[in-house]
């Protein structure tokens, strides 16, 4: 599904070279529910990033589902990422001036998806993640477990085959945190997609499938539960 | 693609204040802009009415030369008028001779408040053809206008106010003849004319042609033969089908925008002044609307960040700024056009009274008191699209800044 081959990033920062990561190489299969965990700076943002195409690596390559998307021009790897990567993100991103039922539906009209099957498909996902009844609430009036489960519903209403969560529940408190995670455990089951998150929480740990420790860039264990 | 302007128009009305704030600094430059177009037009266009009607009219024909040595009025350079009959007759065009000469206009204390010498130039005109090339007749405030064969005269009214005339009074006109001998007759101010061309109302005299005729020696000649074809383009054209079949007859005919090229070249370097004016304003406007145009985008940076992350293409980011800048613009466009006409209205209905500031000089400008602006409809569509397109200019520039950052540097952006 992703296959990772000796990834190199270093950022500068000022006059400082920061090597995020040094020779990442890693496999993941579909529908596995990956953790990738780590200390601040360990890297796993940048990995996640570049999973996602939202970030190049200085060298290295990156195959997903038999495409090298390394080489994407900024449009292709746009139109990859729309048609077949969702993103959450720990600040949830909601857009603002939308309700819930108009972000999620913004991940299908950006598909260019029909308006009727926008409106179903939208629906359908909100009340599988719990949200049937606030479709036309803004997100000001979610509260943050609300707003993330709005995410994983954007993320997840276009079939994508990766979803990837940039430290999902860092800003939930633990119980609504693993609310979040029982959601997105369930939503990988049921529609076996691949979810790549990252932690630094060992809760959230306890619940992937897979766990990848990074530190100082480089994969330190791999263990598969 | 509908979603699009759709949250472009949610965004507006998210930020109520900035957008009310930026369509404002756009609205007031539009304002500006039909305000100050409006009276500019409105000078041009009365100036060149009253510079048509009082003072050239279609054109004039003189003796070859005249015309650059008008300072001096010199009355050997005449015609006898009898040449160009003819020709004008069969143009079908009004046509009135005349004879200016240049002289001292002399009264003395009693009637006149004091004794006093002031040279100038006199305009000899004959009083039934003269009224159907101008409108001077019709200026005529007190006294009458000329008749035929009267030692008659009638001058400007602000000229009448300075030295003290009034109607019935006598004065003296020094001057020579055609032949350079001095002649020195009276006349008595039959008339006093105030008309909307100040040169007329400042400096204007005139008295018949038969009696210019006989102090002057002049035989039947005249200076100038004024024509009058109408106001339109067409008149225009007529006059200038006109002018080969006058310098066959080995004289010369110029247009009004010749003998007018005072006011024209004033009015064309006002042309450049307006552009200056109304860049200025634009820039001011730019740079109001470009400061708010950058804060709404860069609030809004991690939210790009995030649909870009989503699979928004550069493209669709344009757009959606570009619509929401169309809205702002659209927005500014409406108010600046409804403020501009609201305050277009009283000028053009009761103008601005300016009298004071142009009794000195009208700046080569013919109008005299009244300036009145004008229901230009290409200024206020001119305005309207400026106004969007200044909004979608600023709005390109602040989105190009913020789609220099690549995705990760947005979404971290605080």
């Amino acid at each position: 599904m992703i296959a990772i081959k000796g990834l190199y990033k270093t950022y500068t920062a000022g006059d400082t070279e920061v090597k995020a990561l040094r020779g990442v190489s890693l496999d993941i299969g579909k529908g596995e529910f990956l953790s990738i965990a780590g200390p601040s700076g360990s890297g796993k943002t940048t990995l996640l990033n570049i999973i996602g195409c939202i970030d190049s690596a200085d060298s290295g390559e990156i195959v997903i589902s038999g495409e090298s998307v390394m080489d994407y021009s900024r449009n292709r790897q746009a139109a990859f990422r729309r048609d077949h990567l969702g993103f959450v993100f720990q600040s949830y991103n909601l857009i603002p001036v939308l309700t819930a039922f108009e972000n999620v539906a913004f991940s299908l009209n950006l598909m260019g998806v029909d308006e009727k099957e926008v409106a179903e498909r939208t629906e359908k996902m909100l009340k599988e993640v719990g949200l049937e009844g606030m479709e036309h609430r803004r997100p000001s009036k979610l509260s943050g477990g609300q707003q993330q489960r709005v995410a994983i519903a954007r993320a997840l209403v276009k079939n994508p085959q990766i979803v990837l969560a940039d430290e999902p529940t860092a800003n939930l408190d633990s119980g609504t945190g693993k609310e979040v995670l029982d959601l997105m455990k369930e939503m990988n089951d049921r529609y076996g997609c691949t979810f790549v998150f990252s932690t630094h929480d060992s809760m959230v740990m306890d619940y992937a499938s897979r766990l990848v420790m990074l530190h100082d860039g480089e994969i330190q264990s791999d263990e598969r539960r | 693609m509908t979603y699009l302007p759709r949250m472009a128009f949610k965004n507006l009305a998210r930020y109520k204040k900035r957008t009310l704030i930026t369509a404002s600094a756009i609205s007031f430059g539009l304002m500006m802009f039909i305000v100050i177009r409006s009276l500019l037009i409105g000078i041009d266009t009365e100036s060149e009415i009253n510079l048509r009607l009082y003072e050239t009219a279609s054109g004039r024909i003189m003796v070859p030369g005249y015309w650059d040595e008008r300072e001096n009025a010199p009355l050997e350079k005449s015609f006898n008028p009898s040449s160009v009959q003819e020709v004008l007759k069969d143009s079908g065009a009004a046509f009135a001779p005349r004879i200016s000469f240049a002289g001292d206009l002399i009264f003395y204390k009693d009637p006149f408040p004091e004794d006093g010498d002031l040279p100038g130039f006199f305009t000899a005109v004959d009083p039934v053809s003269d009224g159907e090339v101008f409108n001077l007749p019709d200026g005529i405030v007190e006294g009458r206008w000329l008749k035929e064969g009267d030692y008659g005269l009638v001058i400007g009214h602000w000229l009448a106010e300075d030295i003290g005339a009034e109607v019935g009074s006598t004065v003296l006109v020094e001057t020579e003849t055609i032949d350079g001998f001095p002649q020195l007759f009276d006349l008595e101010i039959v008339g006093i004319i105030n008309c909307p061309n100040p040169e007329v109302t400042r400096s204007g005299m005139y008295l018949p042609l038969s009696v210019a005729d006989e102090f002057l020696e002049m035989n039947g000649a005249v200076t100038e033969v004024n024509v009058n074809f109408g106001r339109d383009k067409r008149a225009d054209a007529a006059f200038d089908r006109l002018v080969p079949q006058i310098e066959k007859l080995g004289l010369e005919a110029l247009n009004w925008e010749i003998l007018g090229a005072d006011f024209i070249a004033i009015s064309e370097a006002k042309s450049g002044g307006t552009g200056m004016i109304i860049m200025l304003i634009l820039i001011i406007a730019g740079v109001g609307i470009s400061n708010t145009m950058l804060m709404a985008v860069y609030e809004r940076v991690r939210e790009l960040g995030m649909m870009r992350a989503l699979g928004m293409k550069d493209i669709q980011i344009w757009a959606m700024f570009l619509w929401e800048s169309a809205g702002i613009g659209l927005l500014g466009g409406f108010i600046g056009v409804g403020l501009g006409a609201l305050v277009n209205w009283p000028l053009a209905k009761y103008g601005i009274d300016y009298s004071f500031l142009l009794r000195e000089s009208s700046f080569g400008y013919r109008i005299q008191g009244q300036m009145y602006g004008v229901w230009d409809v290409q200024s206020i569509l001119t305005a309207f699209l400026l106004g969007v397109g200044l909004a979608v200019f600023v709005a390109l520039f602040s989105t190009h800044r913020v789609l220099r950052l690549d995705i990760p540097a947005s979404l971290r952006f605080q």
